[in-house]
């Protein structure tokens, strides 16, 4: 059965079954991905998937449902366990199916291209042994990975909104080893673009050797207190990790401090946060949410100030104010809940050899990791390793083994004081390189 | 299910073009997440995640195709597909005569979570909330979430192989959120078993809620953990994260089969202390991490990674293995029909020692005790790992003295692993999901009370 009319036929018998109103969110998406290892093509990956999730208002409560398989009979059971869910909701938070007739922001399609597969292989391939011959100091290529990525999303519903946005996009990454010693010390690096003829491999094959034969000679430091520099990357995977802060859904559960901090002070005065869901750059840009409100570029935090959490209709409802449009269904298998489309730090003024200049001495962090176990958004501590770099006397120098650097992300917003102008878009979360004063670093000595 | 005959016809067009190995995994899964905030459901999401994988082998090198498509021309489509793609030479297709194995279902189930009532899913669901909420009026919030479901899964290969498995998986997560000055503090327990509903007759569900309770209380009036190196103590239970982070993950032929793991080529050789024998175990009766059959049917063994320090055994799957000239050793895992399968761990746990726990506390005169311990990561190539702990306790002169918070332990597998000086015997296992490039599966991780002689401690 073809999946749009799939869609309408659940929402027309959900109407019927007695539901008040209906949606259904589904997405289809193709892929295909190819890794080499040692001059040869090792695994090639290619798919097509689809998921379809129905949410449906029953005497004032939500059901919500979803399936793979898309039949006569899923119809049913898309409808039926919604109902029976739906009977046993007790929190009466007030549930929304969106019905205004609006007008949305048109973003750039992507064009056809059209690659043949032998290409994607000789260029992986090339990769490979554009690492190798980079530096003699790299023993062997990890792993080197191609992929690319097609789909499209569709919103219908029982008020006859019918949206849908496609997006498609091709990375290459890959991984080095070299020997250091008695030690081996590894790097990787990923491009992602819109467009398969704007991905740079020679650049790419750059990046990654650098990143793994800059650790060679890296030494252990004191345990102690330093001034720490977050690089780009390792900035935006910290703010990734703490991004659920600014949620309207986790606020409504109390469980985010920031719930009852509107309007109030929660960063340092040049900190600007942004969330853009229309930016042309954006891999996640859409020209509206999962809900179908339109979506538009907003100030979460100016100056310093928290401005407004994110919203979705129904915490928006929740808290008195109007749905900031960030309404997200992370798969068809979630419930509706928010999310930043394409949330960043703005750019300050100075270059990132500028910034540490003005530390002086300190700590490049260029890499995070366990921020996935180390770091809590209820209470906003975090423990997590760190790897990087000595800065001495203004300049980026000796790289150091693993450490652990802790403290806690609200306090590391307020003690935000210098900014980059470094900023990427490579995800729907980023910042530039941040100073963020002085943070107990644990190390081996 | 798909039959024999369909299976067949497509694993004969899979192996068309000459490669050595073709298999096809069929999932079906329904499942049901009920959330729980303030007392009141606040969600419940029930859901189908239906697919087929077709993989193919040539030599080292393997082509993986999967769908939602389940009709005989879908599949013969996706079969032709992965077939080009090893060669373009087509031969003259070998039937495939597909014999069904039957599976011993060592991990038995008793209440199907599809059929189970919501009500008494409600009536335990509160049952926790009630118990972490009331254990002390610093508990300001408690949130608990119940997800279930039935998994069958049909695994046919060009070796003739055609099985089948069922499996229900229960889990509940409970947090307990203190607050005090305007600080939040958390306690978490999650238990799950490979099981269906009478799990909760095996478990103290509310015991468990107040025990999440206590730690946020601690916490809460815990101060910050110092950082530096010292000896730590690492309880039973989730304590076993260590092992899983520190030498789990560079056992899998995953990393070993490329010669990516720091502890490739090692086989004999000693890689940890003595003291330290380690297991990965798929075949215990119905623990979080087990299985019947891997994912790619073979049957699940108890594998003796680590005797006394000597390493013994990698855990490998078909590809890896072919690489490695190695035998699969029954750990083939993937999340889901949209991954092929790799080796991966199961229940994986540091074995009883003979040290006294008292002894192990009594030996430490300036250092750590990890009660509980959060999640983590490695890095397979260096040994580099991290993780969190939960719940610390200060030690001093041989005595559990005052709480900390916020510590983090780092270090190198190959490092800690040596460092294992003292090994208690109170074996327990904890639950957890561990990620990797075949996606996110369950697994145990475990151990007894043990000492590691030094550690990096991160903390403020």
């Amino acid at each position: 059965m073809e999946i749009l009319n799939f869609g309408k036929k659940v929402i027309e018998k959900s109407i019927e079954a007695g539901f008040k109103e209906s949606e259904i969110f589904y997405k289809k998406a193709s892929s295909m991905s190819l890794s080499g290892f040692n001059k040869n093509i090792d695994s090639y990956k290619i798919d097509t998937t689809l998921g379809v999730g129905f949410r449906g208002i029953y005497n004032g409560k939500l059901g919500v449902s979803f399936t793979e398989m898309i039949d006569d009979e899923s119809i049913d059971f898309l409808i039926q366990s919604a109902k029976d869910n739906s009977i046993y909701i007790e929190n009466m938070d007030k549930e929304f199916i969106f019905n205004e007739k609006c007008e949305y922001k048109k973003l750039s399609e992507i064009e056809n291209e059209d690659i043949d597969l032998k290409d994607k292989k000789n260029k992986l391939l090339e990769l490979e042994k554009l690492i190798l011959d980079n530096d003699n100091r790299i023993t062997k290529v990890a792993g080197i990975s191609y992929g690319n990525i097609e789909g499209e999303i569709f919103i219908l519903n029982s008020y006859g909104i019918e949206l849908s946005h496609k997006y498609k996009y091709h990375f290459f990454s890959g991984n080095a080893v070299c020997k250091d010693g008695e030690n081996k010390r590894n790097g990787g690096h990923y491009d992602i673009k819109k467009y398969y003829n704007e991905l740079d491999i020679e650049k790419l094959a750059n990046k990654i050797a650098e990143k793994t034969v800059e650790n060679i000679g890296a030494i252990d430091i004191k345990t102690k207190k330093y001034k720490i520099v977050l690089q780009n990357d390792a900035a935006s995977s910290l703010l990734s990790t703490f991004s659920g802060i600014f949620s309207g859904e986790l606020a409504r559960k109390g469980l985010t401090l920031l719930k009852d901090k509107v309007g109030e002070t929660i960063a340092a005065d040049c900190v600007n946060i942004i969330d853009d869901p229309l930016l042309e750059e954006g891999f996640d840009s859409m020209p509206f949410d999962f809900e179908g409100v339109p979506t538009y570029r907003k100030s979460i935090v100016q100056d310093g100030k928290l401005l407004t959490l994110i919203h979705n209709l129904k915490t928006a409802n929740y808290f008195g104010v109007k749905t900031t449009g960030n309404a997200l269904r992370s798969g068809h298998e979630s419930g509706m809940s928010v999310c930043f489309f394409n949330c960043f730090i703005e750019n300050g003024n100075l270059k990132l050899e500028e910034l540490m200049e003005k530390v002086s001495d300190g700590l490049l962090i260029t890499s995070l990791s366990g921020l996935h176990a180390g770091a809590n958004t209820i209470s906003g501590d975090f423990s997590i390793a760190a790897s990087g770099f000595i800065i001495k006397d203004g300049k980026k120098s000796t790289p150091i083994e693993q450490v652990t650097i802790a403290s806690n992300f609200f306090d590391v917003l307020k003690s935000i004081e210098l900014i980059a102008n470094d900023l990427e878009h490579k995800s729907s979360i980023e910042s530039p390189s941040l100073y963020i004063g002085e943070l107990s670093v644990a190390s081996k000595i | 299910m798909l039959g024999r005959q369909i299976l067949g016809s497509v694993l004969k067009v899979a192996m068309s073009t000459g490669a050595d190995f073709a298999e096809v995994y069929e999932e079906d899964l329904l499942s049901n997440v009920i959330s729980l905030n303030n007392n009141l459901i606040d969600s419940i999401v029930s859901g189908r995640n239906y697919g087929i994988g077709i993989r193919v082998i040539k030599g080292i090198n393997s082509i993986y195709a999967y769908t939602n498509e389940n009709s005989y021309s879908a599949l013969i489509q996706v079969a032709q597909k992965v077939a080009d793609a090893i060669s373009e030479i087509k031969l003259e297709g070998i039937d495939i005569n597909l014999n069904e194995r039957m599976n011993e279902n060592i991990h038995p189930i008793l209440f199907m979570p599809q059929s189970y009532d919501t009500k008494k899913k409600i009536e335990i669901v509160k049952k926790a909330y009630q118990a972490a909420k009331s254990f002390d009026s610093q508990i300001t919030q408690s949130t608990v979430s119940l997800a279930d479901s039935e998994k069958e899964i049909l695994i046919a290969n060009s070796d003739g192989l055609y099985t089948k498995d069922r499996r229900a998986v229960v889990r509940i997560m409970i947090t307990a959120i203190g607050s005090k000055n305007g600080e939040n503090q958390i306690g978490y327990e999650a238990p799950g078993r490979l099981m269906g509903y009478e799990m909760f007759e095996t478990i103290d569900v509310e015991e468990l809620a107040r025990k999440a309770s206590l730690t946020a209380i601690t916490m809460l009036n815990a101060k910050n953990c110092p950082a530096g190196v010292m000896p730590v103590a690492i309880e039973n239970g989730f304590g076993g994260v260590i092992f899983h982070e520190a030498c789990g993950h560079s056992l899998e032929a995953t990393s070993v089969a490329k010669g990516n793991s720091v502890f490739a080529g090692k086989l004999g050789q000693q890689i940890a202390s003595s003291k330290v024998t380690a297991i990965d175990d798929g075949t215990i009766k119905n623990a979080w991490g087990s299985i019947n059959i891997d994912d790619e049917g073979m049957k699940s063994q108890k594998n003796l990674l680590i005797e006394n320090g000597i390493l013994k055994s990698y855990m490998v799957d078909k590809l890896n293995g072919i690489r490695m000239d190695s035998k699969p050793t029954g750990s083939a895992r993937r999340q889901s029909y949209k991954f092929a399968p790799t080796s991966r761990m199961t229940n994986t746990y540091i074995d009883n020692g003979n040290d006294k726990n008292e002894d192990i506390i009594s030996s430490i005169n300036d250092g750590l005790y990890a009660k509980k311990m959060g999640g983590g990561s490695v890095n397979p190539i260096t040994g580099e790992f991290n993780f969190s702990v939960q719940e610390g306790y200060l030690v001093k002169n041989g005595k559990i003295t005052e709480p900390v918070r916020g510590a983090s332990l780092i270090g190198k597998g190959s490092e800690v692993l040596m460092d294992i000086d003292m090994v208690g015997n109170n074996l327990e296992y904890g639950t957890g999901m561990c990620g990797s490039i075949s996606g996110s599966i369950r697994v145990n991780v475990g151990q007894p009370l043990i000492r590691v002689s030094k550690m990096t401690v991160g903390g403020r």
